[in-house]
């Protein structure tokens, strides 16, 4: 007994130490890295070696730093949005398709090929759109006969966190709905067809059937969510890079990454990287719990 | 076995890359390639890739060039990546702003020796302005390239139709834009998305207060919200309100901003020389433009004109091999391809004596106007912050401009960032 | 009358999804082909005559010849690398069932939480000193690294549905804890290998900012950053060649997903969903 548990052990090392080994080095350590440097003054431009112990000053000038303050806040409103649109408008869609169409591929396809464009290409896209002089939304407002709401969607500073905000929907909404689509999948028949016998109507059935059914992928779905609006980086430095006006889309991942590169202030920089993720790994812990019952 | 040929193929892997950064090195005999990492998109010196092409083949040429032009806005931040390794391109444009930093911190050769052993004449003005902002010994950093001022464009032909008098001051010019607006123009446009938005500030600026006073803030000897620095953005304020600087400027980028002018649909346009090569490539053939000679913001203004040099070329000091950087940057330099500049792209280079060739009207009216602006307060306010000050002017005079903030709170806002910068540092 | 109100509803609801996620991409691949003033003129209207060289243009403008080159290598090897590393973790961890594997599979699930903005710097001054930073080799492990906390999750709650009486039956036949992996395990788990593949295509064809920041010279960009540079231009953008180029980017990963899509639920429902 003891022997195969050792021949256990063994194979079982021999299979994850490469993953592992690779995995450390290339996505844990530069974190780690990050927060050594997050405990410096270093400035970027000089050789790392020289940089010095200042211990928690960082830290310290996050409770002074007016534009972060500006981030904290615009990463939030994007947030509560995402948080509240993108499951119910994800879980909606997917339920229609797979409740109603026959042809479902073909609707499958179009409802999820915004997730799969690169974001470059739906940042080139989503700019032309909200163009202020050619752009595809005022033209659009002008047929109608709303001229006046016409503007510079991105560059008006009270209309430009919304705008990102809907590019990312647009973006979003479609990779949580094959979640959804998987979920609903997964809910059993039989219970279904047992509830319409029993004369349950529309909503009965997603109250008391569906929903109890996707329930572990809809928290997922929720975690996940919750993840990715403190990640959101690549969007808005494509998009607006933080603009315009008084950081008016600046999220906290962008001006970390400003603060490092264009200011030349890594150690700070790094100082706030580090508790942005030390704020979603604490969050998430609720995603590890559920993901660790399944291993039961 | 499997596990055995796995580890091999991964340690292979590993070993290849790190062996890839030493392989790189040329064999003997062959010529050394320097790397040109450039900002610019290639429309902006398009005759560059020819006349490299032809340099790199002729063999008696001791190196070759690769130019990389990247002509993105992410360009500060990749140059930053590529000048903390030990194996940076040989040469790498920079602008002022970073260009400032990076001098000062001694990452950059010092080439006032190489630019006397090339034996070229160069104007005192670029060169007094290539090194870090407290240059006391006079480094020189970088190679300056084509001198710009800043100015506003004018659609001459639009002008000669409606009967209006080229501006000079600021009263002409609102009876312009009176008049502009009237028939249904706009008068000035600008890109107030991009660093535009403080152009229109260094243009008053460098007239009524001078950039000395730029190094005194960032010496903290004197403050951005200064009652000087919050008039000079009033007069812009003012231009703003009187429709003279038109508010949609405030959605624009530059792109936008151009095409509005080159459409015909707004009258002038405001930015540096530089813009002139955008908009040569948007404008119709009967599209013709010039630029306002003479535009005085204040009475008896301390220069006549703001003066860029654009950009720096410099050799990064941890380069593997400087000799090979210099040669390169002595060809990019020298009097064949500077000369073609002039012809090519009607650019104002540093020798006076290879700017004969100058026929771009607007630039022959920006070589006009650099005479008079040799002195130290004719630099450019956009060069002389810091690269975080200046975002938060630019976005500060954007807000102005979009009517939410008032000239004392932008400069009072840049000076709360300026020393927030400071004390995080 | 009630059935009629609900169909009515339905198509509604549709017809706006159709609009609002086919609309612009439709529009973008017609616009493609228009010249410049065209576009700026007429933004509603079908191009007067096709402008193929908006193709040619934003084809030679980016290099793209080499670009994609470097494009498939990038993706392929990593990706190769990714779903090995990944299936053979899930297999150790489901099919030994030790206390290490939990520890092994949420030490690999905090990686989830980690994105491209938050490693770039780090990842960029660790390339370098490793001297990685010529050629794909870093960009190809750092993609791996990355990848791996979400393959790892769905296929061990693929694995985890594998019954443990086929190793045991295969063990009696004298199998070894190789071919168990490569016989049973894995012909098993080609959905959640697909459902992987296509997530993590989508992941790395389409990453640019590591891309960008850490490959130093232009000629081993990818084809992503080769599109970045053609869309982002300093000083103006040329929307129909920009157009152009990414319809021409998009392309591969639209096949990649037409071919892979009927196993993406498959791979979901047995990997995320009851896992």
């Amino acid at each position: 007994m003891i022997r195969k548990k050792r021949k256990e052990r063994r194979w079982f090392l021999i299979f994850t130490v490469p993953a592992l080994v690779i995995y450390t080095i290339f996505w844990i350590f530069p974190i780690i890295l990050s927060a050594g440097i997050s405990f410096t003054d270093w400035t970027g431009m000089t050789k790392l070696s020289e940089a010095g112990f200042v211990g928690l000053k960082n830290y310290a000038n996050l409770f002074q730093d007016s534009i972060l303050k500006i981030a904290v806040k615009n990463n939030l409103i994007y947030g509560i949005i995402l948080l509240a649109a993108v499951p119910v408008l994800a879980f909606f869609i997917a339920y229609l398709i797979e409740t109603f169409i026959r042809r479902k591929m073909f609707w499958r396809t179009v409802a999820y090929l915004p997730a799969i464009l690169p974001v470059i290409v739906t940042v080139l896209l989503w700019k032309w759109i909200y163009n202020p002089q050619y752009g595809l939304l005022n033209k659009l407002l002008e047929l109608v006969g709303l001229e006046e709401w016409t503007t510079g969607w991105l560059t008006n500073t009270g209309t430009a966190l919304f705008a990102v905000t809907f590019t990312s929907l647009w973006k979003t909404v479609p990779t949580y709905f094959v979640l959804f689509l998987a979920g609903l999948q997964s809910v059993s028949r039989d219970l279904m067809e047992a509830a319409v016998l029993d004369g349950a109507g529309r909503l009965a059935l997603i109250r008391y059937v569906t929903l109890p059914g996707i329930k572990r992928i809809t928290v997922i779905v929720y975690v996940l969510v919750f993840i990715d609006i403190f990640r959101v980086f690549d969007l808005v430095y494509a998009m607006t890079n933080g603009g315009p006006g008084y950081y008016n889309t600046e999220m906290i991942l962008t001006y970390g990454y400003k603060t490092a590169f264009t200011n030349s202030n890594a150690g700070y920089g790094m100082a706030m990287t580090t508790v942005l993720l030390l704020f979603v790994i604490l969050c998430s812990g609720v995603q590890m719990k559920i993901q660790g019952k399944s291993y039961d | 076995m499997k596990k055995r040929s796995l580890a091999v193929l991964l340690t292979a892997a590993m070993v290849l890359g790190m062996g890839a950064g030493a392989i790189t090195a040329n064999a003997e005999g062959e010529r050394e390639e320097v790397r040109v990492l450039i900002k610019w998109s290639e429309s902006q010196i398009s005759n560059w890739p020819e006349l490299v092409d032809a340099y790199n083949a002729d063999d008696s040429n001791p190196v070759t060039i690769n130019l990389e032009f990247y002509g993105t806005e992410g360009y500060d931040d990749k140059v930053k990546a590529e000048l903390m390794g030990d194996n940076p391109a040989g040469i790498v444009q920079l602008m002022k702003t970073t260009f400032n930093d990076y001098a000062a911190n001694g990452q950059l050769e010092e080439l006032s020796g190489f630019i006397e052993e090339q034996g070229w004449d160069y104007n005192e003005g670029a060169l007094a302005w290539a090194g870090p902002l407290d240059n006391e010994d006079g480094g020189v950093y970088g190679i300056p390239d084509f001198a710009n001022t800043s100015c506003i464009f004018y659609n001459t032909k639009l002008f000669e139709e409606l009967g209006l008098e080229v501006p000079t001051d600021i009263e002409s010019l609102k009876e312009v834009s009176a008049a502009l607006n009237e028939n249904g123009y706009k008068a000035i446009v600008t890109g107030a998305t991009t660093s535009c938005a403080a152009d229109l500030l260094a243009k008053v600026q460098a007239q009524m207060i001078g950039s000395d006073f730029l190094l005194q803030c960032y010496n903290n000897e004197a403050k951005y919200n200064d009652p000087q620095m919050v008039e000079a953005l009033e007069i812009v304020n003012d231009l703003v309100q009187c429709g003279v600087i038109d508010a949609s400027s405030a959605d624009y980028s530059d792109d936008d901003a151009i095409s509005e002018f080159v459409m015909g649909n707004a009258a002038m346009y405001s930015a540096h020389t530089g813009y002139a090569s955008s908009i040569d490539s948007l404008k119709d053939e009967d599209f013709s433009y010039d630029i306002i000679e003479t535009m005085n913001f204040v009475d008896n203004p301390k220069t006549s004109v703001a003066v860029t040099w654009g950009s720096m070329w410099c050799i990064p000091s941890n380069v593997q091999n400087k000799e090979a950087a210099q040669e390169a940057l002595a060809f990019l330099f020298g009097e064949d391809v500077q000369r073609n500049d002039v012809e090519v792209l009607g650019k104002i280079v540093n020798v006076d004596a290879w700017n004969e060739g100058l026929t771009h009207p607007a630039l022959l009216t920006a070589a006009k106007q650099l005479e008079g602006a040799g002195n130290a307060d004719s630099f450019y306010l956009l060069d002389m912050v810091s690269a975080k000050v200046l975002d938060n002017m630019s976005k500060g005079i954007q807000e102005m401009i979009q009517g939410s903030k008032t000239p004392q709170e932008v400069m009072d806002n840049v000076q709360m960032t300026w020393e927030e910068e400071n004390a995080q540092k | 009358m009630k059935k009629r109100l609900e169909k009515g509803v339905l198509w509604l609801v549709l017809l706006i999804l159709l609009v609002v996620t086919l609309g612009p991409i439709l529009w973008v691949v017609i616009s493609s082909f228009k010249t410049r003033r065209e576009m700026l003129t007429s933004p509603w209207s079908f191009p007067e005559t096709m402008q193929w060289e908006n193709y040619t243009k934003a084809w030679e403008k980016a290099n793209f010849t080499v670009l994609l080159k470097n494009s498939v290598v990038i993706t392929g090897i990593s990706l190769l690398l990714m779903i090995l590393l990944a299936s053979m973790v899930a297999f150790a961890i489901t099919r030994y069932r030790l206390k290490l594997g939990r520890a092994v599979l949420m030490y690999m699930l905090v990686g989830q939480t980690i994105s491209t903005g938050m490693i770039i710097f780090p990842i960029v001054i660790m390339l370098r000193e490793m001297g990685l930073d010529s050629g794909h080799v870093g960009l190809i492990l750092t993609y791996t690294a990355g990848g791996l906390p979400f393959a790892v999750f769905v296929m061990e709650g693929f694995f985890a549905g594998i019954p443990y009486e086929m190793y045991e039956a295969a063990q009696m036949d004298g199998a070894s804890e190789l071919s168990l992996y490569r016989k049973i395990a894995l012909p098993l788990a080609k959905p959640a290998l697909a459902t992987v593949l296509l997530y993590q295509f989508m992941w790395v064809w389409n990453e640019f900012v590591l891309a960008f920041t850490v490959i130093s010279d232009t000629r081993d960009r990818t084809i992503i950053v080769g599109l970045y540079s053609v869309v982002n231009g300093a000083l103006q953008t040329d929307y129909v060649t920009a157009f152009a180029g990414a319809v021409i980017v998009s392309v591969p990963i639209i096949v990649i997903y037409l071919v892979f899509q009927k196993y993406l639920i498959q791979g979901l429902v047995a990997g995320a969903v009851k896992g």
